[in-house]
């Protein structure tokens, strides 16, 4: 029978999860807060120190088939890097995010842990 | 034309029956968005718990049950801790606001309108720290913090009861995802930026 301490051991990985329709990178298995940045962005911070260790694009499945999937090179392209999804994303929020800077640190902080953890999305929504 | 005879392949562990922690109920009872002296079920998403426990993460699963089901997660050794927190009071019976709306677009569903959150203020919460006696522990939520529960009502115009049959419908809705937040400063049994982040209150 397969234990809590049996359970694969933990790898942080982008993954979208279909019920709540969202792309999630987070680094540690602990215990996190949320903190909602606008529409699209929620932070994911540490309980105690409140630093960002992660985050969540909400509405991904919308985004990937309106402008992701569209600038894959071919079909058998199944893997995006993050930092790409942060720079489309915020080309489609435009000059809105550089006028609240609260939200500009927030997209900046999201994007840094995508370039230091060189995060990888190849879990994507599915078309249908 | 070419036959292909078909390949016996071995399932490992495909015959194994999973731990109880990893198979939570299907489904659990909460108050009612339309009122909260009301007892409604609710189916538990699946898909997205599965890819938790597939990428070997503990916490949401953690979460769940504590936070959600209001049980202590079943695991060897956490027997105790279900009458150390006999008094607290958590899971989705215990929202005590409940809100319509999550303002965004969520798959199929273009506003979000379709979506309650319920409000938990929950005290304690579980993590993973594996040691001799159990290989999970209680920690103490910061005072700020409160529980999100988000379910996909499945009438959520409060259509009570089924065309067809006139009987009241089994679920109500599916709950597909849940977190901790951090509350709103001038109220702090609601989430911060509530107003932003719902369409309205139920209650």
């Amino acid at each position: 029978m397969q234990t809590v301490a049996e359970l694969t051991r933990f790898t942080p990985r982008a993954l979208y999860y279909a019920d709540a329709d969202a792309l999630e990178y987070v680094r540690i298995d602990e215990p996190v807060v949320y903190r909602r940045i606008d529409g699209l962005l929620t932070l994911i911070l540490g309980i105690d120190e409140r630093k960002p260790v992660g985050f969540k694009i909400k509405g991904f499945r919308n985004i990937y088939l309106r402008k992701l999937k569209p600038s894959l090179r071919d079909d058998n392209d199944h893997f995006l890097r993050m930092v790409t999804v942060f720079e489309k994303i915020m080309s489609e929020i435009g000059d809105g995010i550089f006028s609240d800077s609260s939200r500009r640190e927030a997209y900046k902080a999201a994007t840094n842990i995508a370039m230091e953890d060189q995060v990888i999305v190849s879990d994507l929504p599915n078309a249908a | 034309m070419v036959s292909v005879r078909p390949r016996l392949k071995l399932i490992e562990g495909g015959g194994k029956k999973s731990s109880e922690w990893l198979s939570p109920p299907s489904t659990v009872l909460g108050k009612s968005p339309f009122d909260n002296a009301a007892i409604m079920a609710y189916r538990v998403a699946p898909g997205d718990l599965r890819k938790h426990i597939a990428t070997g993460r503990h916490q949401p699963i953690l979460d769940l049950w504590w936070h959600v089901y209001g049980e202590t997660p079943p695991v060897p050794g956490a027997e105790r801790y279900s009458s150390m927190f006999a008094d607290t009071e958590q899971g989705l019976h215990s929202a005590h606001a409940c809100f319509r709306g999550i303002m965004r677009p969520v798959a199929e569903d273009d506003r979000g309108l379709d979506y309650a959150a319920f409000v938990t203020k929950p005290k304690v919460g579980f993590r993973y720290r594996p040691s001799m006696s159990c290989v999970i522990e209680p920690y103490d939520i910061p005072e700020d913090l409160l529980f999100l529960i988000y379910a996909h009502l499945d009438f959520p115009e409060g259509r009570a009861y089924q065309s067809k049959t006139g009987n009241r419908p089994v679920t109500n809705g599916v709950v597909t995802h849940w977190q901790l937040v951090e509350c709103d400063p001038a109220e702090p049994l609601l989430p911060m930026d509530y107003e932003a982040r719902f369409r309205r209150r139920y209650w």
